[in-house]
């Protein structure tokens, strides 16, 4: 279980300052008079940004064990064995099947 | 004064009567209002009631009737819509505070399909807001008024349950149309992906949304899916296949079908009392000719990863600028289930695309050997209303987590999937049998189903309200 410190929302929202980070990695963009912001594994991959996170901590501590075991599941869900197949194209039933339901 | 008797027949019936002129539409119509009238009070199952809207139509049919242009069954039959639908100048809430008044332009393509075979509107029946659920609040359960219809087509499956339309419309993302048909003793059937247009209804989840007919009777599903199902150029998920004669289908004959009963997850964690009217029902099929064998899914266990991901993603989509900018107008538990969306990473939602692929021709391959699979609709019957958790073999379980248990596999693997009523338990409550098919392959599980339901008694019996 996620303490409530690591599942508050200034965990999930460590990464708003993503506007820096996109600064810093625009070609060209480093300003000359500060320097670019250091690159963090928080800062690269935000799982949110603030401004489309209308969430409060109180709500998000709630959320938190849902969040946890989703997370569990992705974790399984990668260990998959997949192959190199991507998701069907669309979501219609397995080809060839048709055919066969025709069986009185 | 209406004959309160009508509302309580079946569209099969009383479209024979209509068909002969014994009965005109114009009656049907008012005694459904007047009987919505005084019981809706109480299960609270419509929205909105359209009953100047619905006078308007059954005089239309009435008079093309008694001209000879009978359209079909449908025609002067009254019938209610999941206000998830669109409806042309009638408000189209999704029983939310979100879009408490938004009317609509144009109607969605099930409704334009309805309104185009003859039936009358009667009126929009409550959800779950937004789909998002199978509480349905504040919906009642015909059966016991202190449980819960199900959902979240549960204004849907109340109302038929308790006769206040002939059929009515439902949606499946998870299981909405076979949990409520369950929990309520009606049949619902979650056609294929693909199979009926989801134009102009409002999305929970692109990828597994289906809409679909849930009535008091196989054959009367079987009805509204004719009248509703086909190719729609205005929906890309539509398929462009032939779209079969649904009532010529139920023959009553399932000599040589062969029923696979699922070894894995589909039987753990049931209710002993609905394991053993779903095991009576597969026995009921074999006693008509079918045959019974276990089958394994062996992909199955990935269900509930690739659900709450790709479900909770597509929909936080969705609802992605209302979130930001109405985030207190949702129900909290509806806004729980949104802001828990948007924590998914792109490449979780892609790889749960691809398990979700696995489990698709795991089923696949279990419907090469078998014609139809088994199975109960939900593990326990209708919790009572404020309960948020259930005990099932002794053991807690989330209410929704446990409702949408057995339903949301066919929601991913995009199978046809019937819930019909296999008994009550010693409290009363109904118990549901559903049966999943092959892709475009409804006429087989709704002639399994028309089967079963010709050998037992259990649809005869009508909700205590």
């Amino acid at each position: 279980m996620s303490t409530p410190e690591q599942m508050s929302r200034r965990g999930f929202l460590a990464t708003a300052t993503t506007g820096a980070v996109a600064g810093a990695l625009a070609p060209g963009s480093a300003g000359a008079q500060s320097p670019p912001p250091k690159t963090t594994k928080e800062t690269l991959r935000p799982v949110v940004q603030s401004a489309d996170l209308a969430i409060t901590d109180q709500q998000l501590e709630k959320l938190a064990p849902a969040v946890e075991w989703s997370q569990g599941e992705m974790r399984k869900l990668r260990e998959v064995p997949v192959g190199i197949g991507g998701p069907a194209p669309v979501y219609l039933p397995a080809a060839g099947l048709p055919a066969k339901a025709a069986r009185p | 004064m209406s004959d309160p008797k009508l509302p309580l027949e079946t569209i099969a019936s009383l479209s024979e009567r209509i068909r002969k002129k014994e009965v005109s539409p114009v009656e049907v119509t008012e005694a459904v209002l007047d009987r919505i009238a005084a019981v809706d009070g109480r299960v609270k199952a419509y929205v909105t009631v359209t009953p100047d809207e619905a006078r308007r139509a059954a005089r239309a049919a009435e008079q093309a009737i008694a001209a000879g242009n009978y359209l079909g069954p449908l025609h002067g039959i009254p019938v209610a819509v999941k206000d998830l639908y669109y409806t042309k100048g009638i408000r189209t809430t999704a029983s939310s505070k979100i879009l408490a008044d938004f009317v609509p332009d144009y109607d969605a393509a099930v409704v334009e399909r309805l309104k185009g075979a003859g039936a009358v509107i009667v009126g929009k029946t409550n959800t779950h807001e937004f789909a998002y659920s199978v509480f349905s609040p504040p919906t009642r359960n015909p059966w016991d008024l202190d449980r819960i219809p199900g959902g979240s087509s549960g204004g849907s499956g109340a109302a038929v349950a308790a006769s206040l339309c002939l059929a009515a419309t439902g949606t499946d993302t998870g299981g909405s149309i076979r949990i409520p048909s369950a929990l309520c003793g009606i049949v619902g059937l979650k056609p294929t992906y693909g199979r009926v247009s989801k134009h102009g209804v409002i999305p929970l989840s692109w990828t597994t949304d289906h809409c679909g007919p849930m009535a008091k009777t196989v054959a009367d599903a079987a009805l509204l899916l004719g009248a509703i199902a086909g190719h729609d150029p205005r929906d890309a998920s539509t398929a462009d296949v032939p779209v079969p004669d649904y009532a010529r289908a139920l023959t009553g004959d399932v000599k040589g079908l062969r029923v696979g009963i699922p070894r894995e997850y589909f039987f753990e964690g049931v209710d002993p009392e609905v394991e053993d009217a779903v095991r009576k029902a597969v026995a009921v099929l074999e006693g008509r000719g079918a045959t019974a064998e276990e089958i394994s899914l062996t992909q199955i266990q990935h269900i509930a990863g690739v659900h709450v991901c790709v479900v909770l993603t597509e929909a936080a989509t969705f609802h992605e600028p209302w979130l930001r900018t109405r985030p207190d107008d949702y129900a909290p538990d509806v806004r729980f289930g949104l802001e828990w969306g948007k924590l998914f990473m792109g490449i979780d939602y892609v790889q749960a695309q691809r398990v979700r692929e696995l489990i698709r021709q795991d089923f696949a391959t279990a419907l090469r050997r078998v014609d139809l699979i088994a199975a109960p609709t939900v593990p326990a019957a209708a919790p009572v209303v404020g309960e948020r958790s259930v005990r099932i073999k002794g053991a807690p379980e989330d209410v929704l987590g446990a409702m949408i248990r057995l339903t949301r596999p066919s929601n991913h693997t995009g199978l046809p999937a019937v819930s019909v009523p296999c008994g009550f338990t010693a409290g009363g409550l109904p118990i549901g049998l559903q049966l999943i098919g092959r892709p475009f392959d409804e006429a087989t599980v709704l002639r399994a189903a028309h089967a079963y339901e010709a050998s037992t008694p259990w649809h005869a019996r009508s909700a205590p309200i």
